[in-house]
């Protein structure tokens, strides 16, 4: 049994290199440019991503009220909903009305929210049959692993991989043929789809004037999932409200083009209420569970822009880090530069404090975020805490820079400091170049040779050159 | 939680959240070129995998399911339909299945496990997207959803007329309606995933095949 | 003659002196007279980017004194270190007793493509070369917080005998990130790998780059893979001097 690094540094160190990290690096790269693609074919996509922030800041800024209309839409409707403060409380509604209704099996939907809180392994540990419908969910459900991109869990996973988890796992004959392994699984969720006790979504927009929910997918299981069982729950996040329709139409506009270079995901599902009377099908029960879990937290603070995520991937397919480490190095279920920033807002520094700073602050992902959150601020803002807090992941580097602090506030010490780079130039370096560094700043060199500092450094050329 | 107190302490952080200031805002309809909107839809339609026809329905849908090989369909009734579509279908020999989903669980099971072989369904749509090959699906008293979402081939019946630019342009004039139904769905083309080496398959859980008769 | 400070940076102060002369000769060159305010030391990115801002503060504080003392444009061969001067420095001063110097500041500020294109209104130097294919880095926080890149671009097609090449991925990060780049080397190391793989993919003999920080750390890259591909500052290019 393998036992999971605890820190960012040491899983990332497994992952440079890797296949997975090989795999995700060439599909974050073809996502990237197809999103690319789909901005230069569409000229109004900036202009509807500056809409798009405008939408989700302002909901940001009054949130309770967006919430407490959503809610009683919801009702009006017909549908129930339940206020869960944690993973904890919205895993007990949804276990005691599994129990109350006699469940047994569950589909789901694909929904970052539930793998958040564990949902499946909570319901499983109590005796319910939870199958992931969306087909790369499924396939690393099976797998038993965490997926490794937001919008492409399996994406580390070959074809061979698949082939041999389906014979492994359904019973099937092996065949690493892709559309061989789609027809596989569509004849095995569907048979599950339809005689299923409950079904579970997410919610990628829910709309406050409305009480509706949007569920948006490219394969037709979140449609199924929330048509087929009698019972629908729908888990929320509680910041992915919008006020109108018009607003969700906005978002709609952006957030495939941005994740995909789709211009529309294939199903944009709006649910407003169970089914009604007269409706031939649907559920019959519609149960929304908006889900605070550390939100109102990183609301209260610096990283509240955060929240007006919408979970489209265009970061992570941006990132260099992500790139290079592929997802799994991040350790929590939000990978990428949205995870570095959104797992410590929500979770705390501790044992998060490494995130905020697995980035070089190149900003990339600001560039493409379709709501243009300014994520190098918010790790900016995350690292300060840190440092102010105690968790800094890095012991030399307070003391380090206080010294160095020290050396840079006043000439003489500056001067000084300069002339021990030039000594250790003399002392370690060979033909003007340092290969070796002791310490803790052998992380440099590792990799890279070192410059030796400069025997002579630029201010005293300027001195000599100037006669001072 | 309470939800009086879930409220106040999501009042309280947002009153603290320290956000950017932001601007009232409005739905940007974009300023796209001026196209022939039926020419645009079809070449989208085309370009997300679905298919267009401008023949006649029941000839086109009659013809679908001798290639199928079946003689049922799932879909809207009659009165959904353009008129006389219904009727020739069945002229046509093909039976409407029942879409109606008894409300007990037990009777929902046995009627939807009988959904599992149906290869063909028959809708109408109220709006198409020029711009994404989109149409607009309400569903309701005779219609159900799994019309357009359990079989293998969708076929749906769109008058030209429906189609605006986009769905910014759509909902812009139509917003207010998505309330009227308990579900509204956009859908774009067929099924589709690539979560197989990134690989585009169709047909993974929705229809594999899509096909649009403009009337 | 326009009368302009020269802010250095550590990293040329310490490490790479003759960016600065090759600053200071191409300055002079268009026409402008350059000061050296020497109590100058760095500006405290290394820190605000570590979280440290109270250290940040000090040497930002510092620094704005010493530059506040004197008048005319400032002039910064690094993206990064204009970013910070020009962009995080005065947020770390609101409401303290440094403020409107650190106002002032900023607002004299400039890297020294951006001045000599934008604020002199220069891009052709008439530099020449003999025969060699250039392709240019560009650093990040230059990029995307002060749309530097336009600049060095023209300043680099200006040079008689030289070629630029453009890389696949022209956007994408060298993986410096200041102590990110010991602190978790491998990342580092993986993300730069990417990056040489590209320069060296365009053909080209000579990275030119405006950030110092990036240029250590890809030359070091370089050198470990025996590359024969060079690594020089844009200043270094386009001085005459050797």
């Amino acid at each position: 049994m393998t036992v999971t690094p605890v820190t960012f540094v040491e899983r990332a160190r497994q992952a440079v290199g890797s296949d997975v990290a090989r795999s995700n690096r060439v599909g974050a790269e073809r996502l990237a440019g197809l999103r690319e693609a789909a901005r230069q074919a569409y000229p109004a996509f900036d202009e509807m991503r500056d809409a798009a922030r405008q939408i989700r800041l302002r909901t940001l800024a009054h949130l309770d009220d967006h919430l407490q209309r959503f809610a009683d839409q919801v009702e009006r409707n017909g549908g129930h909903v339940f206020f869960a403060a944690d993973g904890t409380e919205a895993i007990g509604y949804i276990q005691r009305l599994i129990q109350d209704r006699r469940v047994r099996r569950v589909v789901k939907s694909k929904s970052m929210v539930t793998e958040e809180i564990a949902l499946n392994h909570a319901l499983e540990a109590s005796g319910v049959e939870v199958v992931e419908t969306d087909l790369g969910e499924f396939i690393i459900q099976l797998a038993g692993e965490h997926p490794s991109h937001i919008i492409a869990p399996a994406i580390h996973k070959t074809a061979a991989d698949v082939g041999r988890l389906f014979a492994d796992k359904l019973g099937v004959p092996y065949t690493d043929d892709a559309d061989e392994l789609n027809r596989i699984a569509r004849a095995h969720l569907r048979r599950i789809f339809l005689e299923a006790d409950l079904g579970i979504s997410g919610v990628n927009f829910g709309v406050a004037e409305t009480g509706s929910i949007c569920v948006v997918t490219n394969e037709g299981n979140g449609r199924l999932v929330t048509t087929a069982p009698p019972i629908h729950v729908a888990v929320m996040g509680m910041e992915r409200v919008v006020p109108t329709v018009g607003d969700l139409a906005q978002m709609l506009e952006v957030l495939a083009r941005s994740g995909t270079g789709q211009g529309l995901s294939v199903y944009s599902n709006i649910v407003t209420g169970p089914r009604r009377v007269g409706d031939p099908d649907g559920p019959d029960e519609l149960h929304v569970v908006i889900l605070d879990n550390g939100r109102s937290r990183a609301l209260a603070a610096d990283t509240a822009e955060i929240l007006a995520c919408i979970r489209c991937g265009a970061c992570l397919n941006v990132c260099p880090v992500y790139r290079a480490v592929g997802g799994h190095a991040y350790g929590s279920v939000y990978t990428g530069p949205i995870g570095a920033v959104v797992t410590p807002a929500l979770m705390g520094l501790d044992p998060w404090a490494d995130l905020p700073f697995a980035s070089t602050l190149c900003g990339a992902c600001r560039d493409v975020c379709p709501v243009r959150i300014d994520i190098p601020r918010m790790l900016l803002h995350l690292r300060r805490r840190a440092a102010d807090e105690g968790h800094h992941p890095f012991r030399w580097v307070a003391p380090g820079l206080r010294a160095y602090r020290i050396a840079a506030t006043g000439p003489r010490r500056w001067r000084t400091f300069l002339g021990l780079g030039a000594l250790a130039a003399r002392l370690f370096g060979r033909s003007g170049r340092i290969e070796r560094l002791p310490f803790h700043a052998s992380g440099w060199t590792r990799f890279r040779s070192l410059r030796a500092p400069a025997k002579k450094p630029f201010r005293r050329r300027w001195g000599e050159r100037h006669g001072t | 939680m309470e939800r009086d107190a879930f409220i106040a302490r999501v009042k309280a952080a947002a009153r603290a959240a320290r956000l950017p200031d932001a601007d009232p805002p409005g739905l940007v309809v974009p300023d796209l070129p001026e196209v022939d909107l039926t020419e645009a839809f079809v070449a989208a339609l085309g370009r997300v995998g679905g298919v267009a026809h401008r023949d006649d329905p029941v000839e086109v849908v009659l013809a679908l399911a001798d290639r199928l090989g079946t003689s049922e369909y799932l879909g809207w009734d009659d009165e959904w339909l353009p008129p006389g579509v219904g009727a020739g279908l069945r002229h046509g020999g093909l039976s409407a299945l029942a879409g109606d989903v008894p409300s007990d669980a037990e009777g929902r099971r046995r009627h939807q496990s009988g959904y599992f072989d149906v290869v063909l369904g028959v809708t109408g749509a109220e709006a198409g997207f020029a711009e994404t090959g989109t149409v607009v699906i309400r569903s309701g008293p005779g219609r159900p959803r799994m019309a357009s979402l359990i079989p293998e081939v969708h076929v749906v019946i769109l008058a030209e007329e429906a189609i605006c630019r986009s769905l910014a342009h759509w909902a812009e004039a139509n917003a207010g309606a998505i309330v009227d139904a308990a579900n509204v769905v956009f859908v774009t083309g067929p099924s589709r995933t690539g979560d197989i080496e990134m690989r585009l398959n169709v047909g993974v859980h929705g229809p594999r095949e899509v096909h649009v008769i403009l009337v | 003659m326009t009368r302009v400070q020269l802010f250095v940076t550590c990293l040329v102060d310490g490490f790479a002196p003759e960016v600065g002369t090759a600053v200071t000769e191409v300055l002079e060159r268009a026409g402008c007279t350059v000061e050296f305010p020497d109590a100058q030391t760095c500006c405290g990115q290394p820190a605000y980017n570590a979280g440290l801002v109270a250290d940040a503060e000090a040497m930002a504080a510092y620094n704005v004194e010493v530059l506040d003392a004197t008048d005319g444009p400032i002039v910064v061969p690094s993206g990064s270190c204009t970013d910070m001067l020009v962009h995080h420095v005065p947020a770390l001063a609101e409401g303290t007793g440094w403020e409107q110097a650190a106002r002032r500041v900023a607002a004299r500020t400039r890297e020294f493509t951006q001045f000599l294109v934008d604020d002199l209104g220069i891009s052709d130097l008439g530099v020449l070369r003999e025969g060699c294919r250039v392709v240019y880095h560009s650093s990040c926080h230059g990029m995307r917080n002060l749309g530097l890149g336009r600049h060095a671009r023209a300043l680099i097609d200006s040079v008689t005998g030289v070629e630029r090449v453009e890389p696949a991925q022209p956007d994408q990060c060298c993986g410096f990130g200041g102590l990110f780049a010991v602190e978790m080397p491998e990342v580092s190391a993986a993300i730069m790998d990417a990056k040489l793989d590209d320069l060296e993919a365009t053909g080209a003999d000579l990275v030119v780059g405006g950030d110092v920080s990036c240029l250590l750390h890809l030359e070091g890259g370089l050198r470990r893979r025996n590359s024969p591909l060079r690594v020089c500052h844009i200043a270094e290019l386009l001085a005459t001097e050797p």
